[in-house]
């Protein structure tokens, strides 16, 4: 990954921050200590960001891991919301089989990549039906996620919340491009 | 109280992921969906003696606080760092669950506008 292509996968990811934190702002009604805090995780969120943007990192996704994910997702899918298992069993549950994957052939880089996107994709299995009421978003929204995930592996390692942002980029985008026509 | 015992819930889901992760070595996705499964089950066990707010947001909680442990020592290495990014994560979550109900991704999303600023405090600090 360039130097280039870091920088616009970190203005995405700041992207989806800010709207997450702009969402809760925009709608609290009056100014409480609640606000105040939001500010001050707004003012310290950008700043990491501006430490963040110096670096630069070398690593690339297979499509086997986009794979991963989107099975990952639509099974949690399926499990949360056909079976009814509510999305923290489904995605714990899924997530943690695939997690389990490396200890079957522990020098498996493959294998340990793998356990990783799919349990980024269980997150976009969380979504409810309330949400994609038809199958085809769930299909949409992880093959989104998919794609940001490849584009961003190198980005935010070791940062934790890195692959949930990556599952509500596909999950928001569906939202925004499907869902508010 | 049960406001009291989901900060509670946030600070341990991070910082027992976090040990799970960086201490025994379990790795990222195993420290924290070992622990959060064990949680879950657990509630789900004793839920007819729970609150029924409790039962139902402290899973979510402790899943999604999970995700700030999922960070790498490396990064991060205060435990009391991790546990502030804890309790953030409940009083953020507290206050957007209605706007993002049902959206998948966006506990991870509120992990990391927990972790974030966290880590800049640390960055801050260093100065």
């Amino acid at each position: 990954m360039t130097k280039h292509s870091s920088i616009i996968g970190y203005i995405l990811f700041l992207f989806l921050h800010l709207f997450f934190i702009g969402k809760c702002l925009l709608d609290t009604s009056d100014f409480k200590i609640s606000s105040l805090l939001f500010l001050i995780i707004l003012g310290l969120l950008i700043y990491s960001y501006i430490h963040l943007l110096r670096d630069k990192f070398n690593s690339k996704a297979t499509i086997f891991e986009f794979l991963a994910l989107v099975i990952g997702s639509l099974l949690t899918f399926y499990l949360n919301n056909y079976l009814e298992w509510g999305a923290v069993l489904a995605s714990a549950t899924v997530g943690l089989s695939g997690g389990l994957l490396p200890y079957i052939k522990p020098s498996s880089e493959s294998l340990k990549s793998a356990a990783i996107a799919i349990y980024c994709g269980t997150f976009v299995g969380m979504a409810s039906t309330s949400l994609f009421d038809e199958i085809h978003y769930i299909f949409i929204a992880s093959a989104i996620s998919g794609l940001f995930y490849i584009y961003t592996r190198g980005l935010l390692i070791g940062y934790g919340g890195k692959l949930g942002s990556v599952a509500f980029s596909g999950v928001l985008a569906t939202v925004l491009l499907f869902m508010l026509r | 109280m049960i406001v009291g015992s989901l900060y509670i819930v946030g600070l341990a889901g991070a910082l027992i992921a976090f040990i799970l992760n960086n201490n025994f070595k379990m790795g990222i996705v195993v420290g924290s969906a070992l622990p959060s499964l064990v949680f879950v089950l657990l509630v789900m066990v004793f839920a007819p003696y729970l609150p029924i707010e409790f039962a139902t947001e402290a899973p979510v909680i402790f899943y999604g606080a999970a995700f700030i442990g999922m960070a790498s020592n490396k990064i991060l290495s205060s435990y009391l760092l991790i546990g502030i990014a804890g309790l953030l994560f409940t009083f953020i979550y507290l206050f957007t669950s209605p706007y993002f109900e049902g959206f998948g991704g966006a506990l991870g999303t509120t992990a990391a506008l927990c972790f974030l600023p966290v880590w800049s405090i640390s960055l801050l600090k260093k100065k």
